[in-house]
């Protein structure tokens, strides 16, 4: 399953907006735990914080319902917030 | 002010926090709600792209200034001393970019004290802000804004000035400095300098 970050907005920047993404997206998230990869697609965002993705990302990581992959983290916000918040992820979690 | 760049955009948001009462900033340099911060974000980083600056940069303080002013807005709601919202202005120099954010809200004392009421000062307040991963809005337990604000300026060439109460930060060329001054300050103040 991929998730296109752009699909929430190019600039992805609040608590409210990153809640308001995972309560969109949790009904489509793969009921058998560990039965599939996720892959959260950052392709076309400008803009990511550590409050959107702590309210989206750790999220889905404590849900345990698959393994994360990111892709296209090249953006300079997006590989700054992946790698500070994976510090209190699950080891191997984001190997940025 | 001590510390802080000369500028016409720093005095008068000096002024409108410090006041004893609330006024309305010029219009243009007032986000009364958090829709009109983000978009004037947005035009910030479409402003800097257009005079030059680097994309990486004009994205990187993008994510700073909402990280700060981001805060402002999720710890004040309903609680705002008497007026809602930031003062937010910036001055695009040859050198640099200067970002002024200040909110008349409850400050860093004020807000981490809810979660951990403990905190004995607003020295000490400012330093968990900066360095510990705390949330003031209990029960939510994340709170890494500010954290990431310093590491990344750190690793960046950004200056930063903030004050909260009496307590100040200051990150200069790489080289922080906490401080406490005579002048309590309301809410929060902080300033962005980042190069060209």
């Amino acid at each position: 399953m991929t998730i296109k970050m752009r699909k929430f907005g190019t600039v992805l920047n609040s608590r409210s907006a990153g809640r308001e993404a995972f309560l969109a997206i949790r009904p489509a998230l793969p009921r058998d735990q560990g039965s599939q990869d996720i892959i959260l697609d950052f392709h076309g965002v400008e803009v990511l914080t550590p409050s959107f993705a702590d309210e989206f990302i750790t999220p889905l990581i404590e849900l345990q319902c698959a393994r994360l992959r990111f892709e296209n983290t090249g953006n300079i916000t997006v590989s700054k917030t992946l790698r500070f918040l994976a510090r209190d992820w699950p080891e191997g979690t984001y190997k940025g | 002010m001590r510390n802080m760049p000369d500028l016409l955009i720093v005095h008068v948001g000096w002024e409108w926090v410090m006041a004893s009462e609330g006024q309305l900033p010029p219009p243009e340099q007032y986000c009364e709600h958090r829709d009109r911060f983000h978009a004037k974000l947005e035009r910030l980083r479409r402003e800097l792209t257009q005079a030059g600056s680097d994309e990486n940069d004009a994205f990187l303080l993008h994510a700073l200034l909402s990280e700060i002013g981001g805060n402002s807005f999720d710890h004040n709601i309903g609680q705002w001393k008497d007026m809602p919202g930031v003062y937010f202005a910036h001055e695009i120099a040859a050198t640099g970019v200067t970002v002024v954010l200040a909110d008349r809200g409850q400050g860093i004392l004020t807000t981490l004290r809810r979660v951990r009421p403990g905190i004995a000062s607003d020295e000490e307040a400012l330093r968990v802000a900066f360095l510990e991963r705390i949330s003031g809005r209990s029960p939510e337990r994340r709170g890494n804004g500010l954290k990431f604000v310093r590491e990344t300026i750190m690793e960046d060439s950004v200056d930063l000035f903030f004050q909260s109460g009496t307590a100040t930060y200051a990150i200069e060329r790489k080289q922080e400095r906490w401080e406490k001054t005579d002048t309590h300050l309301n809410g929060c103040f902080a300033i962005l300098t980042f190069p060209r």
